[in-house]
C-alpha cells in the first residue's frame, strides 16, 4: 500500500511541475498574441493615414 | 484569443496523461531494468522530439536555399535550438537511467556515440551562425552546413549500429529488448507521450519564431 | 571536364611551388610518430596502433585540407567564378585533396611501419578501407573548409565544424581496422564494411556537388 502511494506522489509532483510549465507556455502565447494584434492595428492605422 | 488552442491543449493533455499514467500503470517485470522501465515514457520521447525538430530544420533549410526567404531561415535556426534543448533533456534522462541500470553515466554504445556526435554537429551549427554577421550570408551558409551534417548523421546512425556487435539498447545483443516486448498498456502510454511532446515542441517553436519576428519588426 | 583537369593541375603546381606547406605537414607527421615511438616503444598493442595512426592522419588531413579554400582571395574567387562552373571547382578540389590525402596517408603509413612495426592486418580489408577513408575524409573536409572560408575566423571554425562531420567516418575506419585484425574473416564481412564506407563517400561527394554552388555565389 505504501508503495502505491509513493508512485502516486511522484506522479502528482511531476504532473504539477508540468502543469506549471503548460500554464507558463499559455501565458507566453497570450502575451505574444496581444503584441501581434497591437502591431497589426498600428500597421492598419499607418495605412489609413497614407 | 490564442490561435490553434485546441491542438496545444491536446498536446498538454496527452503529456499530462502520460506522466501520471506512466507512474501508475502496471509494467512487465524485466531483468535488470525492473521498475526503471517507466523511464521509457520520459526518455525516449525526448529523442523522438529532437529528431522531429532537426527534421523540421532540414526542411526549412532546403526551403531557404530554394527561395531565399529569411522567414524560412528563422524557422530552421529556431528549430535547431529547440532540438538541442530536447536533446539535452534526452541526454540527462538517459544518463540517469544508465547510471541505475548499467552502473555508469556514460558507456561506449553506438546509440550514445550517435547522440554525442549529433549534439556536437548542432552545437557547431549554433557556433557557425554566431560567427557570421551578414544576415543573408549567415542564412545561406548555415543552411548548407545543416543539410550536409544532417545527411551524414542519418547515414551514420543507420550504418553504425549494424556494424557493432553489441549494444545495450533494445533490439541488439543479448539484452532484454524493451521495444519488442512493449505490451499493450505500455504502448497506450508511450505513444501519447511521444505525440504529446512533439506537439508541445512545435508550440514552443511557434512561440520562439513569433518572438523573433516581433523583435525583428521592432528593430 | 577540361576545366576540372586544368584546376587540378593548377592546384598541384601551386603546391609544388610553395613546398613549405606539404613539407610542414610531412614534418608534423614524422615528428609526431617519432614522439609516439619515444613514448610507447616499438612494441605496442594493436588497438593503440590503430588509434594513434588515425589520430595522426586526421590532424594531418585537417592541416592539409583547411588551406584549400582559405588561400583563395576574394579577387581570385571572382576570377574563378567567371572562368569555371562551381561544380567543376568543387570536383577539382575534391580530386586534388583526395590525391593529396592519399599521398600523405601512404607516406605516414610508411613512416609508421618503419618506426612502429606493422600489425597483422588483413590487407584485403585494410587497404581498400584506408583508400576509401582517405577519399571520404578529404572530400568531407573540402566541403567544411569551403564553409569555414566564408566566415571570419576560419581556423577555429574548421575544427569545430569538421569534427562532427569526420567523427562518423573515423569511427567506421577504426572499426574496419579492428575488424581486419581478426583471423578467419569471411568475404561477406569485408564487403559489408567496405560498402558502408563506399556509401558514405558517395553521399559526401554528391552532397558537395549539390550544395557547393550555394556557397560559391555571392
Amino acid at each position: 500500500m505504501e508503495n502505491e502511494n509513493k508512485y502516486l506522489i511522484v506522479a502528482l509532483v511531476m504532473g504539477i511541475i508540468f502543469a506549471g510549465l503548460g500554464i507558463y507556455l499559455y501565458l507566453l502565447d497570450r502575451k505574444i498574441s496581444r503584441i501581434e494584434q497591437k502591431q497589426d492595428e498600428m500597421k492598419n492605422a499607418n495605412k489609413n493615414l497614407k | 484569443m490564442i490561435k490553434g488552442l485546441w491542438w496545444k491543449l491536446t498536446g498538454l493533455g496527452l503529456i499530462l496523461f502520460s506522466i501520471i499514467a506512466g507512474q501508475l500503470v502496471g509494467v512487465p517485470d524485466l531483468p535488470v531494468i525492473r521498475e526503471t522501465i517507466r523511464n521509457l515514457f520520459y526518455h525516449v520521447p525526448m529523442w523522438f522530439t529532437m529528431f522531429a525538430m532537426f527534421g523540421t530544420s532540414l526542411v526549412y533549410s532546403i526551403k531557404y536555399l530554394s527561395g531565399n526567404k529569411l522567414k524560412n531561415d528563422i524557422m530552421a535556426s529556431e528549430s535547431v535550438y529547440n532540438g538541442i534543448f530536447f536533446g539535452i533533456l534526452g541526454l540527462i534522462t538517459g544518463m540517469v537511467w544508465a547510471k541505475s541500470t548499467w552502473g555508469d553515466f556514460w558507456t561506449n554504445d553506438p546509440q550514445l556515440n550517435g547522440a554525442a556526435v549529433s549534439m556536437m554537429a548542432y552545437l557547431a551549427y549554433a557556433i557557425l551562425r554566431s560567427s557570421i554577421d551578414e544576415k543573408a550570408m549567415r542564412a545561406r551558409i548555415s543552411a548548407v552546413y545543416n543539410i550536409f551534417a544532417f545527411m551524414l548523421l542519418v547515414i551514420f546512425l543507420g550504418v553504425l549500429p549494424r556494424l557493432a556487435d553489441s549494444s545495450l539498447h533494445p533490439g541488439k545483443g543479448g539484452n532484454s529488448s524493451t521495444m519488442e516486448g512493449l505490451d499493450l498498456t505500455m504502448r497506450l502510454v508511450f505513444y501519447p507521450a511521444a505525440i504529446g511532446w512533439i506537439i508541445i515542441s512545435y508550440w514552443i517553436l511557434q512561440i520562439r519564431t513569433r518572438k523573433r519576428r516581433l523583435l525583428q519588426s521592432v528593430n | 571536364m577540361k576545366e576540372i583537369k586544368e584546376l587540378v593541375r593548377k592546384d598541384f603546381l601551386l603546391e609544388l611551388r610553395q613546398k613549405y606547406a606539404i613539407n610542414g605537414i610531412l614534418l608534423y607527421v614524422v615528428s609526431t610518430i617519432f614522439v609516439v615511438q619515444l613514448c610507447f616503444g616499438r612494441i605496442i598493442d594493436e588497438s593503440t596502433w590503430i588509434a594513434l595512426f588515425w589520430i595522426i592522419l586526421l590532424f594531418a588531413a585537417f592541416n592539409a585540407v583547411s588551406k584549400s579554400f582559405v588561400q583563395e582571395s576574394t579577387a581570385r574567387r571572382l576570377y574563378y567564378y567567371m572562368l569555371a562552373p562551381a561544380v567543376a571547382i568543387v570536383i577539382s578540389k575534391i580530386i586534388y585533396n583526395a590525391m593529396l590525402m592519399f599521398i600523405l596517408g601512404m607516406l605516414s603509413l610508411l613512416v609508421f611501419i618503419v618506426f612502429m612495426g606493422f600489425p597483422q592486418f588483413n590487407l584485403y580489408l585494410f587497404l581498400p578501407a584506408f583508400l576509401l577513408g582517405c577519399i571520404g575524409i578529404a572530400s568531407a573536409l573540402t566541403m567544411v573548409s569551403a564553409i569555414a572560408s566564408r566566415t571570419g575566423n576560419n581556423a577555429a571554425l574548421m575544427a569545430i565544424l569538421g569534427f562532427p562531420v569526420v567523427v562518423p567516418l573515423l569511427l567506421l575506419l577504426v572499426n574496419a581496422s579492428k575488424l581486419s585484425l581478426k583471423s578467419g574473416l569471411i568475404p561477406a564481412e569485408i564487403l559489408q564494411t567496405i560498402s558502408a564506407l563506399f556509401l558514405i563517400d558517395v553521399v559526401v561527394v554528391i552532397l558537395s556537388v549539390i550544395l557547393f554552388p550555394y556557397l560559391w555565389r555571392d
